[in-house]
């Protein structure tokens, strides 16, 4: 009898745990498979300020790999060149900065929609040179003359490190073909400066501020995703 | 979302506010090339200020007049063009002119200020040299002692002319 009882009661709790697992099979859809791969492309802004303007050339590369469905691992690398030519002082910029970091993803989107609008952190570094051309002494007083220096001296082997916060939006154009738009806040971490002399601009991080550590950017990027699996 | 978007451009335009104002303009605050400064004192009691009713300081390279003014403390300009500056003081007495000339010799240090300042000027080894005028004209100054022979600020007098 009470082994009757026993068996009974594990029937029972067995029944019980399969309707509970059979109410889950039962409420789940039919998952819609996300695109996992890797995205590459370049940053278009950087292209046609090349092509606009006469003091600015940089070109980057940019990607991405998914690796779950919020977040992404991303990485930037490009070469710029920057003329200063500002209140007598003219200097220019030429260097490579890398970035490396992650992107979340904050936009659920609809069925097999690939859209985000997301927020992502970044560890950058820039390494290169300034070429001061000339500047003035800066005097005060107007009586005596005060002559601007040319003096085309070269500082080498300058870096910046810096973290970084973007936000923004990827929007699928065509398929894989993806547009990216976002925003930069950045703050230095440590920077080699340059002797006798400031960091006027480093490549990825763009103008530095005198007074603060703080810089901005922006991205305007075409990505196109190869995939790789669905899951 | 949306409370996030707002707090980013906030942050945007309160970082892009912050980095702009006091950057691209080199304000009065900041030090850039000193000026000489130049004390008078009695030379009977030393370290005793003792003003000039009226004084006239020529430049002889430029040629050009720096101060007409009564003299308590006086600032004038060093060349930045060049490791010499020479100076002619002029007072009168009972409408006699005196003058005494005054030769300035320093190093030059050009030192980086910031983006909108560029770079400014600093003078070590300071010496002044008295030159005997050429004509018969009177001197009113009895010494010159430098006080501070590096002129990186204003704050205090490089330079004490007894009489």
């Amino acid at each position: 009898m009470r082994k009757a009882l026993i068996l009974l009661f594990c029937i029972s709790l067995l029944g019980y745990t399969n309707l509970w697992a059979q109410e889950e099979t039962t409420t789940d859809t039919i998952p819609i498979k996300k695109p996992y791969g890797i995205r590459v492309g370049t940053d278009i802004s950087k292209l046609a300020r090349t092509a606009i303007s006469d003091d600015y050339r940089g070109f980057s590369v940019n990607g991405d790999i998914r690796i779950s469905n919020k977040f992404y691992v991303a990485a930037e690398f490009g070469n710029e060149k920057k003329e200063w030519d500002k209140d007598f002082l003219r200097a220019d910029i030429e260097g490579n900065y890398f970035k490396v970091g992650v992107d979340y993803n904050a936009y659920n989107n609809w069925l097999d929609m690939n859209n985000a609008i997301y927020v992502g952190l970044r560890y950058g570094y820039s390494g290169f040179k300034e070429t001061l051309h000339s500047y003035r002494v800066y005097n005060t007083n107007r009586e005596l003359p005060t002559e601007i220096r040319e003096v085309n001296e070269v500082f080498d082997n300058l870096n910046l490190h810096w973290l970084e916060f973007q936000f923004g939006v990827k929007t699928e154009l065509f398929k894989n073909l993806f547009l990216d738009l976002h925003i930069e806040l950045k703050t230095s971490m440590s920077e080699t400066r340059p002797d006798n002399f400031g960091i006027l601009y480093a490549p990825g991080f763009n103008r530095t501020y005198d007074t603060s550590s703080f810089g901005i950017g922006y991205g305007y990027t075409l990505t196109y995703l190869i995939p790789i699996l669905k899951r | 979302m949306h409370k996030l978007a707002k707090a980013l451009i906030l942050l945007l335009i309160v970082s892009t506010y912050a980095g702009c104002t006091a950057d691209d303009i080199c304000s009065e605050e900041t030090q850039t090339t000193p000026k000489l400064v130049i004390s008078f004192s009695d030379n009977r009691a030393s370290g005793v200020a003792k003003p000039l009713a009226h004084l006239k300081v020529r430049n002889l390279e430029y040629d050009t007049l720096v101060w007409d003014a009564p003299a308590d403390t006086i600032s004038i300009p060093l060349s930045t063009e060049a490791d010499r500056s020479t100076y002619s003081f002029t007072i009168l007495k009972e409408d006699v002119p005196h003058t005494n000339i005054y030769q300035f010799d320093y190093y030059r240090e050009e030192i980086y200020v910031s983006r909108a300042c560029g770079y400014r000027m600093r003078y070590t080894n300071l010496e002044a040299e008295d030159i005997p005028n050429s004509d018969n004209t009177p001197t009113w100054a009895k010494f010159i002692t430098i006080l501070n022979p590096i002129v990186d600020n204003e704050k205090s007098a490089h330079i004490t002319i007894l009489h």
